[in-house]
């Protein structure tokens, strides 16, 4: 049976009202539930684009000459392919409203993202960037890449005559729902808003020659696909990129990054084992198996390490100072693990491609040849942002001091009488190894507490995040 | 979004593009000259398609934007195999360097139908992996 102008007709007007469906949910006006500003914008933005795309269609129908039909159906079959093209676009936008729909200001947590956002604001090119959060039912902040749909909804645009623009400074991330109070696990965030900067900075660019040359030395002899380099090109880049996102993440808030991967992933739970020579083999070493997506976790870890193990950074020295003081003498289990990471050797590192096993080790052997240009980039993007180490040295006593009394940290008075507004870092880093190492410091001062008791240490630990929280709310002030 | 929903949205932007592209030929196939955003896209797909030497091995693979990308020129490489598609490059070239106006017309309705094909086999990519995701 030929096409027909009916039958595209048909399908045109199916794509409208699905089209209509979707954005109808984008119009939030003022009152409840309501949004921050952000979220707002990727709305209208969606409605405009709605509009758009309808109005598209309708000049699509009035130029498709039905006589096409007849005397050149392929051609009119081609140019009607775009009502699928269309459609297929706007069903995986679909699939990311309604989380955003769903992450209202009661649901989101704000002073965590205000402040990171902040803090990225000072990154060159960076200045004017904020961000609209989505909610997932996904746990795993490091497989959400809401970035992506940022560039999708773009891209969505370039095929629709007068769409509007997306808005470059206008970042998205993601969080999973029942962690809209939480703020130690959302510490994941600033990794999400590193896809950002990878994708704003374009710093693909800067790593893709690294890439290119460990490529050329490591194939070298090798009969390849004719694709195969392309292939492995992108798939290091993919590691690379997660990686940047990591160390972005170090730079931008510190290690307790590293505390919410470990706490996420229960990796301080590995069981350790002992080789047939009798040593013993962490438990981390059992996270040293690379996926077609990310890095091993071990792996990530290592290069934690050795990024906070960085002058420029001086990190590890700082949270690691338990022999220093007298009554700092306690070391979170998390800092053991980083340890033992850092100290695996390259060869635990694993990787078994399902579509192309004979690349599997050619991969690896790339990345890790290439992977060290990525901390130069990020080092690069964050050469005007101090780390603030220095101002968690000078202030982590006095903010676990006041966080052991139950007192929220927004004003720091130093037994000198001196009085200083807590930085970000200082303060969510402060708040993290106090919720690691000394937590019972303040479930002792309670009465009735119980150090030993988890319902206690859950409700205490949720207080200290609450009031971080609120220093955080309050600093912005 | 990364790993397999990656790629899949790789195949949904390849649709994109490939579409993106037909409009920009449309033009040139009714006579319109190839403007710069067209060209620099042609071009791209030109080296993409193109065999390299092991000099411009490196070069290659820096590269970045349209048409760089595994997803994007194993999909070229399948239709043109599926097509019969012999001389791509050569459809290309002919449209880039201005041979005359009715034979630079004639190529572009060629790329035209061809990239309708890469289209095509870019959002089946995308619904084939939303299979695998849902079964």
């Amino acid at each position: 049976m030929p096409p027909t102008i009916e039958a595209v007709r048909h399908d045109a007007a199916a794509l409208h009202r699905f089209i209509d469906s979707i954005a109808s949910g984008c119009k939030v006006t003022g009152g409840s539930p309501s949004y921050t500003e952000p979220s707002t914008a990727f709305f209208e933005y969606i409605l405009s684009l709605s509009e758009k795309t309808k109005a598209y269609l309708d000049q699509f129908l009035d130029d498709l000459d039905p006589q096409l039909a007849y005397a050149d159906p392929q051609d009119f079959c081609g140019r009607a392919q775009i009502i699928r093209n269309l459609r297929l676009n706007w069903f995986q936008l679909h699939e990311l409203i309604q989380p955003a729909l769903d992450a209202d200001t009661l649901h989101v947590p704000c002073a965590l993202v205000n402040a990171l956002t902040a803090r990225l604001q000072r990154v060159k090119g960076l200045e004017n960037v904020r961000f609209a959060v989505l909610h997932t039912n996904q746990l795993n902040y490091f497989q959400i890449g809401a970035s992506n749909l940022r560039s999708f909804a773009a891209e969505i645009a370039t095929i629709i005559p007068g769409a509007p623009a997306f808005d470059k400074n206008l970042g998205i991330i993601a969080h999973p729902y029942s962690q809209s109070s939480s703020i130690f696990l959302n510490f994941a965030l600033a990794h999400e808003m590193g896809h950002f900067a990878f994708q704003e900075r374009a710093e693909a660019d800067r790593i893709r020659p690294a890439i290119a040359n460990a490529l050329k030395k490591t194939i070298a002899g090798m009969t390849l696909g004719s694709r195969d380099p392309e292939w492995c090109r992108d798939r290091v880049l993919g590691w690379c990129e997660e990686i940047y996102c990591d160390l972005f993440a170090l730079w931008l808030i510190g290690p307790c990054f590293s505390f919410s991967f470990i706490e996420i992933f229960a990796l301080s739970r590995l069981v350790p084992s002992v080789s047939p020579t009798g040593d013993h083999i962490p438990g981390i070493a059992k996270a040293a198996t690379f996926t077609d997506s990310h890095p091993a976790m071990a792996f990530r870890i290592r290069e934690h390490v050795r990024f906070l193990k960085m002058k420029e950074l001086g990190w590890w020295d700082e949270i690691n100072e338990k022999a220093n003081e007298n009554d700092r003498l306690r070391t979170s289990h998390y800092l053991t693990v980083m340890a033992e990471a850092e100290g695996l050797p390259k060869e635990v590192f694993k990787y078994q491609s399902q579509s192309k096993p004979a690349l599997s080790p050619v991969i690896l052997e790339t990345f890790l040849l290439a992977v060290g240009e990525v901390s130069n980039v990020v080092k690069e993007a964050f050469a005007e942002v101090p780390s603030e180490t220095g101002l968690f040295h000078d202030q982590r006593g006095v903010i676990e001091k006041y966080l052991s009394f139950g007192v929220v940290p927004s004003r720091l008075v130093f037994p000198n009488g001196e009085v200083q507004i807590p930085a970000t870092v200082a303060l969510l880093n402060a708040a993290n190894l106090f919720y690691l190492e000394r937590l019972d410091l303040l479930i002792t001062k309670i009465r009735g507490g119980q150090a030993d008791c988890l319902e206690c240490r859950a409700l205490w630990a949720e207080r200290v995040e609450m009031w971080t929280s609120k220093a955080l709310e309050d600093v912005a002030e | 979004m990364r790993g397999d929903s990656e790629s899949r949205s790789r195949y949904l932007s390849l649709a994109l593009l490939s579409r993106r592209t037909i409009e920009g030929l449309r033009g040139v196939a009714d006579g319109v000259p190839v403007g710069p955003e067209l060209e620099e896209s042609l071009r791209k797909l030109l080296a993409g398609v193109s065999s390299v030497s092991d000099a411009a091995f490196v070069t290659r693979l820096e590269a970045s934007g349209a048409w760089t990308r595994f997803e994007e020129l194993s999909t070229l490489d399948e239709v043109k195999a599926e097509t019969g598609t012999d001389d791509l490059s050569g459809v290309v070239s002919s449209i880039l360097s201005d041979p005359g106006e009715r034979s630079r017309s004639q190529s572009a309705k060629l790329l035209i139908r061809f990239l309708t094909a890469v289209e095509g086999r870019a959002l089946q990519r995308y619904t084939d992996s939303m299979e695998m995701q849902f079964a």
